[in-house]
């Protein structure tokens, strides 16, 4: 024979174990499985199923998702790194091609300067380290000398798309873009090519 | 004391309770007492005061929408035409009216004693505290006592018009580059 077994553990520390395992199990249908840990808020989690799948031809980065208000995931706390501003450059007011290698040029009240550029998809960014602050700021456009600038300020919003959306109307003054004349001149279009996928 | 007893008497102390309770909340109901006389900050030159409020507040991203309780219309941000947008077209008189109307209802009782005292401590008005960020404003300090925008919204709430500090305000843009 043997030494005696250890004694099992009594039933208050049996239910004691059990009601942490529940409580874990809890924790995590309440984040929605164990790849999205971020618990957020009903609205914002509407606002995103709102967005649909991503393009299937597209990867997930800097290409995707052309024309959509990149804020509601790209923000603090939120489901992917935080932007400051973010959006989508077209040709002109009328179509929705997008455009490529356009400077994107912010200025905020200080005189503190960021440049960025459209890339193949007309998607841009700029992160809050890029330019710290918290607005206003005055953006401008240009793909030649003669640049489009927007007359507001930006306040507190990320997205050009929450108030640059289609159709235009009385609370959207309709897509970002280039030049209102559409033989100003602008650059051609290009698709994308194995050089963008480095490019942001 | 059995626990029937016991029980009987806490249902009756429940029931007493909810009377009392009952009686409490017994109000006068009837047809509203007099009328309310309330100062406002002048409706002339307001057009002012509304193009200063313009690229401070009421950009698409801040007063410029529909489920703001202060709603800012004008050229360059919402519209009150369902035909306009805010790349076309200067403000109209309606939007004037209806921004005029939505800034002196946003706290009539307050704003009417600011106006009656001849606009002494305008800090009384949330429209102040919020924009000089004194409150807590999400769109931070959009003006600092003595600016342009501060001396147009102090002289209006005084029934006064500061044109000058107004169409400064109005012309508020992006600073020159380094």
């Amino acid at each position: 024979m043997g030494p005696p077994a250890p004694p099992l553990p009594g039933p208050w520390l049996r239910r004691a174990a059990l009601v942490t395992l529940l409580g874990q199990l809890a924790v995590l249908a309440a984040a929605g499985g164990c790849n999205d840990f971020i618990v957020l808020d009903p609205s914002r989690r509407n606002a995103i199923a709102a967005l649909g799948p991503e393009e299937p031809a597209v990867p997930v980065g800097a290409r995707h998702r052309a024309g959509q208000p990149c804020g509601v995931c790209h923000v603090e706390g939120g489901t992917a790194p935080p932007f400051r501003y973010a959006g989508t450059v077209y040709r002109d007011s009328a179509s929705v091609e997008a455009m490529p290698d356009v400077e994107v040029d912010f200025i905020d009240e200080a005189g503190r300067r960021f440049v960025t550029q459209t890339n193949c998809a007309g998607n841009f960014y700029v992160k809050p380290a890029e330019l710290p602050g918290t607005g206003p700021v005055w953006v401008s456009v240009r793909a030649t000398d003669l640049p489009y600038t927007m007359e507001s300020p930006i306040h507190r919003e990320i997205s050009c798309t929450t108030c640059h959306r289609d159709p235009a109307g009385p609370a959207s003054a309709g897509h970002v873009f280039l030049s209102e004349d559409v033989a100003s001149g602008s650059p051609p279009l290009r698709g994308c090519g194995p050089a963008d996928e480095e490019a942001r | 004391m059995s626990t029937e007893k016991a029980a009987r008497r806490l249902m009756l102390g429940a029931w007493v309770l909810l009377a009392c309770l009952g009686a409490a909340c017994e109000g006068e109901v009837g047809p509203p007492r007099g009328r309310l006389d309330l100062e406002a900050p002048p409706r002339a030159g307001f057009e002012g005061v509304a193009d200063a409020l313009q690229p401070h507040c009421g950009t698409l991203d801040c007063h410029g929408q529909f489920m703001r309780n202060l709603r800012l219309y004008g050229g360059r941000g919402l519209r009150l035409d369902a035909a306009a947008t805010p790349s076309e077209g200067e403000t109209t008189p309606a939007e004037y009216e209806a921004t005029y109307w939505s800034t002196i209802s946003l706290e009539p009782e307050t704003l009417s004693e600011v106006v009656a005292s001849g606009g002494a401590q305008p800090e009384r008005t949330i429209l102040v505290r919020k924009a000089r960020g004194t409150t807590r404003h999400k769109g931070g300090a959009l003006m600092k006592p003595g600016d342009d925008l501060d001396r147009c919204m102090l002289a209006w709430l005084a029934g006064d018009n500061a044109r000058d500090a107004c169409f400064n305000a109005s012309r508020w843009g992006a600073p020159e580059a380094p």
